[in-house]
This record gives structure tokens, sequence and C-alpha cells, in this order.
């Protein structure tokens, strides 16, 4: 049973140098306690997704049902009360808390706008959420600009779960922080998610972060979402040219690490097209290797891959022909490769 | 504070005015302690307000017909004029601590009106933008270009002079103001990630407003309204000077101006005096806001 169902959302913005599409078409749904992990280059509109789901931005298009209740359909003061149900970190930690209000506050304030228990026990429910994200308690009367980096995003991860929500949207939570910090914080999230039974949309651009959280995995292109399957099925097989690259790209300390860096040279070429003048038929051919006529005429629907059960699917004309180039196996030690 | 000054003019904001300039000398000349000086200067206004009895040596509505128009330092059976007497015999110097509670009064309450105001409509205007923000900000434009002194005196000629209208009157002067300031931070604030966090939080959008964005401006309101408020005196000064504002037997600054203005020839202090003290206080207000401001400019 799906906790989040995302179908069919497509979010327009008007520029200044005219309307882009930057969620074009993108379906998706999670489960109670699953996390998927949503990758792709910065501008393809992750983070536009994720507002679109915590309707921060109208959308044009789709509908997001939250718990069976379609979030569209809903007024704004109904809007507003089901929002502890589902709740985001945001990629900045600091710009993302108020800077006047202290640590204690914050953390308590979604517990008081949904008028959640009394001021006792709001308290102890910060104390405990503060515990859980492992912020000492001495920090608690403290102003964010006081705190370290690390620390503001625990206080964020602490506002966002006090109201105990059924979903977390985790925009790039760990990019803007020290690398050094960002394997404790996937750790907090990490355990978190299986202590509060949370279904996690965890969205980021380092592969290996996304690997070690995310039971399914979503790659994200324009708009559009490529590929999508079991973390197991994107990373061992991947089937899109676009994820292969982007898997190849990721830097490793190992003896074929030069090879695979050229393998994603071959598979991803030049930029990122613009979103004001997507490529005709297929978003990937004007960087893909294995572009045809085909490609620049029909865009490709996605197709499900390999077993039966529907949840590896690719939007990819040639990906039977192409399925000679997947990578070597990937070995499975996620959690060593982020401790490096 | 000459480095906090330096500072925040080479912080790549845009190039300081001659005004600007000015003001950041006086601030350098007041070094690291001169607002402590400032401070005191108000204290004693306020105190004098307060208790006016313990700083005026005479009764300041006690005629003394033999010593009319005594110059400042002569003394009548009374005893000393530190200030000298006005027309009626009356002592000069307790007459402005008298006026003192009125002038601060109106001054402040004035102000704070125009404050509430101008917030109200700034912090409305500024988050919400589009429909709302263009008819708050016409408003307030269409009543800056109105010359509002002239409406003022037309409006106390018309409906009589008393201290209620002038608390109608100069709020109306200075909430432009508030709400043009309040406004362009509410704009810059509305973009920050936290705004959009409360919103994804579930707050209201009172709450967003009240707890969020007037905490985060409250800062420059606050030293707006220390400005603001000597500006306000200085109005009301005028307004009183031309006869529409506070009328005798209370008393203002601005009242004793006016009511020496005829003796201009034969007995300068009466008008030169509370003049001054006028002035002085205006440039304190407004040296003091700065001085705030430019801390916590340099400081935030």
């Amino acid at each position: 049973m799906s906790v989040l169902e995302v179908d069919d959302i497509v979010v327009e913005f008007d520029t200044d140098a005219g309307r882009i599409t930057a969620v074009d078409g993108v379906s998706l749904h999670l489960a109670t306690g699953e996390t998927l992990g949503l990758v792709g280059e910065s501008g393809c509109g992750k983070s536009t997704l994720a507002r679109a789901i915590m309707q921060l931005v109208p959308m044009q298009r789709g509908s997001v049902r939250l718990e069976g209740t379609d979030l569209g359909s809903l007024s704004r003061r109904e809007l507003r009360r089901m929002r502890h149900r589902i709740q985001m970190v945001f990629q900045d930690p600091r710009g993302s808390l108020d800077p006047r209000m202290n640590v204690s506050t914050l953390i308590g304030e979604p517990l008081k706008v949904h008028s959640i228990g009394d001021r006792t026990s709001r308290a102890k429910a910060v104390a405990e959420a503060m515990e859980l994200v492992g912020l000492p308690a001495a920090v608690a009367d403290r102003l964010p600009s006081e705190l370290s980096g690390g620390q503001q995003q625990r206080v964020g991860i602490a506002r966002s779960i006090v109201t105990d929500p059924a979903v977390l949207v985790c925009d790039e939570p760990v990019s803007a922080l020290d690398v050094s910090i960002q394997a404790q914080i996937i750790n907090v999230l990490d355990e978190l998610r299986d202590e509060l039974d949370l279904a996690m949309l965890f969205i980021a651009h380092d592969l290996s972060v996304v690997r070690h959280l995310s039971d399914r995995v979503a790659v994200m292109y324009l708009g559009q979402i490529v590929e999508t399957g079991t973390a197991s099925e994107v990373f061992g097989e991947p089937r899109h040219p676009y994820t292969h690259g982007l898997i190849s790209s990721v830097p490793r300390a190992d003896a074929e690490s030069a090879a695979r860096l050229q393998t994603a040279r071959r598979l991803v070429l030049g930029e990122l097209p613009s979103l004001l003048d997507p490529p005709s038929g297929c978003r990937y051919r004007t960087r893909c290797p294995y572009a045809t006529a085909e490609c620049a005429e029909a865009e490709p629907a996605p197709e499900p891959v390999g077993p039966a059960d529907g949840l590896h699917t690719v939007r990819c004309h040639h990906w039977r022909t192409i399925v000679s180039a997947a990578p070597e196996p990937q070995e499975s030690a996620p959690s060593q490769e982020l401790a490096i | 504070m000459s480095v906090a000054v330096a500072k925040r003019t080479s912080s790549g904001e845009p190039a300081p005015s001659t005004e600007h300039r000015v003001w950041g000398r006086l601030i350098d000349m007041l070094g690291s302690r001169g607002w402590i000086l400032l401070v005191l200067f108000l204290v004693l206004l306020v105190a004098a307000s307060i208790v006016p009895d313990v700083f005026a040596p005479h009764d300041h509505d006690t005629q003394n017909l033999r010593a009319r128009l005594l110059g400042p330092g002569e003394s009548s059976s009374e005893g000393l004029h530190l200030l000298g007497t006005d027309s009626l015999g009356r002592d000069l110097f307790s007459r402005m601590v008298v006026g003192t509670r009125l002038t601060l009064f109106i001054a402040v309450t004035a102000t704070l009106i125009g404050a509430g105001i101008g917030v109200l409509f700034g912090l409305l205007g500024g988050y919400f933008g589009g429909r709302t923000d263009r008819l708050l900000m016409r408003l307030g434009e269409a009543q800056t270009a109105m010359p509002m002194f002239l409406v003022a005196i037309l409006l106390l000629s018309l409906l009589g002079p008393s201290v209620g209208i002038l608390l109608v009157v100069l709020p109306c002067l200075v909430w432009p103001i508030f709400a043009r300031v309040v406004r362009a931070e509410a704009l810059r604030l509305r973009e920050e990630t936290f705004i959009e966090a409360s919103i994804a939080t579930g707050c209201s959008t009172s709450t967003i407003l009240g707890r969020h964005l007037l905490p985060n401006v409250a800062p420059r309101i606050l030293v707006l309204c220390v400005v603001e408020i000597g500006h306000v005196m200085l109005s009301e000064a005028g307004l009183s000077f031309l006869g529409v504002g506070v009328q005798p037997p209370d008393t203002t600054w601005g009242l004793l101006i006016s009511e020496g203005r005829p003796l201009l020839a034969v007995a300068w202090w009466l008008t030169i005096l509370p003049g001054v003290l006028l002035g002085i206080s205006v440039l304190v207000l407004n040296l003091l806001g700065r001085y705030w401001e430019a801390r916590s400019g340099a400081a935030g």
C-alpha cells in the first residue's frame, strides 16, 4: 500500500527567457518504510519535483496523494492541516532555519502550529527529537548562527520528524555539508527511517549516498524519469545510457577507475541542454552515443525491463541492443564507500 | 566604531551619499562611548516629562508682570530665571520642562501609530506582492505626493485644533516611510528558505508574518522609530508654530517657539532657546538611531 502516490506531475515556470517545463510527467510511489532515491544532474528538476510534492509550487497537471488524500483537491486550510504528515528537509541547513528562533523553539514550532499536545508534552517531544538526531541538550537555547553546519541540519531533521510524519522528503540534505559531516547526517536519516517507519524520498546527486540509503532508485533527466528500479537493479544492471554514464562517473580508488571514467565520458557527452528548448523525441539523444534518427522522432515510453514485476523500467528506444555495454558487477559495500 | 562604519560602507552597498557621509562622520565623532551621552539626554527628557516639578525651578504658569521679558540669567523677586522670562513674566526654563511631556507624548504616540500602520501594510505588501502590494504602495505614494502639511492645516482648521487630531494627522506623515522600509525587508526575507520551510511545516500566513517576518524586521523598525520620533517632533512644532497644533494653556516646545516669535526682536531667547532644545533633541534621536543601525549593520 503506497503512502505517497505521485501521478504524472507537470510543473512549468515562466522565466525571463520563456516558459520552461521543469518537471514533465513524473510519476512515483512510496510505501511505508521504503526509501526512494532520486538522482540526476543539477538543474534536472529534482528540487522542483520535491517542491511540487510538498505543494510549494503549483502543478500544471497531475496529482499527489498522501495516505489516499489528493493534496491538490484540498483547500488551503485543509492542506495546511495535512502538512504534519509530510515534511521536508532542505538543502541549505542554515537558510532553512529562522535566524531569530532558538533551537528548541524551531524544533517545537511544527507541534505548536499543528496544536499537537500541550506545553509540557511538546517540551518532552522536542527533547526526544533532539536526542534522536543526536543534538546535545545544551544547544537548546542557541540560535542557528551559533551552531555548526552539521548541527544546523540536525535541527532541520528534528523539525521535520517531530510531528511523526508518514513521508519525509529530503532535498539534497547533505550536499551543503562538509564531507566529514555528510556520513553522520546520512546515518541519522538511516536510523530515523527504521525507527519511525518513514517513507522517504531522498534526492541527491551523489550516487554513493543514494545507493547506501535507497531501496529503490529513480534517475531523472531534464524533467523526466529515465530509469527506475530497485537499487540493485539500477546500480547493478543500468539499462539507460545516462544511468550507466552516471554510475561510471563516480570516482573510486581502484585499478579500473580510469577506464570507468573513460566509459562515463563516452556515455555522457557535453552539457545539459536548455530546458527552454528541450530536444525533440528522446531528451537524452543530444548527449547519447547510441542516438539514431528514431530517437529524434519519437519520445520513448517507459518500458519494463527483465522480471515481470515491472519495477525496473527504462525510457530508451535502444535499451535492448545496448545491454551488452553493462558495466562490471558492482561490489556491494556502500557503507564502506561512504566511510572513505 | 569607526571600523564598524567603514566596514558597512565598504561592504558593496551603494556609494554613500553626502548626507550619509555627514552622518557617518558625526557618528565617528561620538566615539565608542558617545552614545551613552545621547541616551543620558533622552533619559533626562523622559524624566522631565514624568516628574517636571523636580526639574522646574518655578511654577510654569505663574505670571509675574514685574518680571516680564527678563533675559537669561537675570533674577526677579522669585529668584534666578536661568533662561529668562516671557511677556507675562513666566519662567521660560520651567515652561520648557513642562512642555516636554506633551511634546514627547505626541511625538512618541504618533510615531507608534504610524509605525503600526506602516509595518502592517509593509508586511502584507512585501509578503503577498502582486495586487495587494501595488494597492498599498500606491496608497503610500499618493499620500507622500500630497502636501500633507497643507492637508493637516486644512483638517485642523476645519475640525478645530486638538491633540486628538494631531494624533490622526501626524501618523499619516510617517506611515509610508515605515511601510517602504518594512516592505523592502519583507520582499527580501520571503525569498529566504526558512519562509518556504515554514510553509512546508504548516505555518499559517499570520504565523509567518507575525512570528517569522516581524521578528526579523524588528531591529530596523526600532531604529526607524527613534529617527522618526525626531521628525514627528519637528512636524508637531511646525503645526503648533502655525497655530493649528497644540493650543494654550497646554504647551509644547513648538508652541513656545510660536509664542516667542512676535517678540523675536526684543526677547530672542523665547524663540531661540526652545528651538535649540528641539534641534538638539532631533539630532540626538537621529544620531542614536543611525548609530544603532550602523552597529547592527556591521554585526549582522
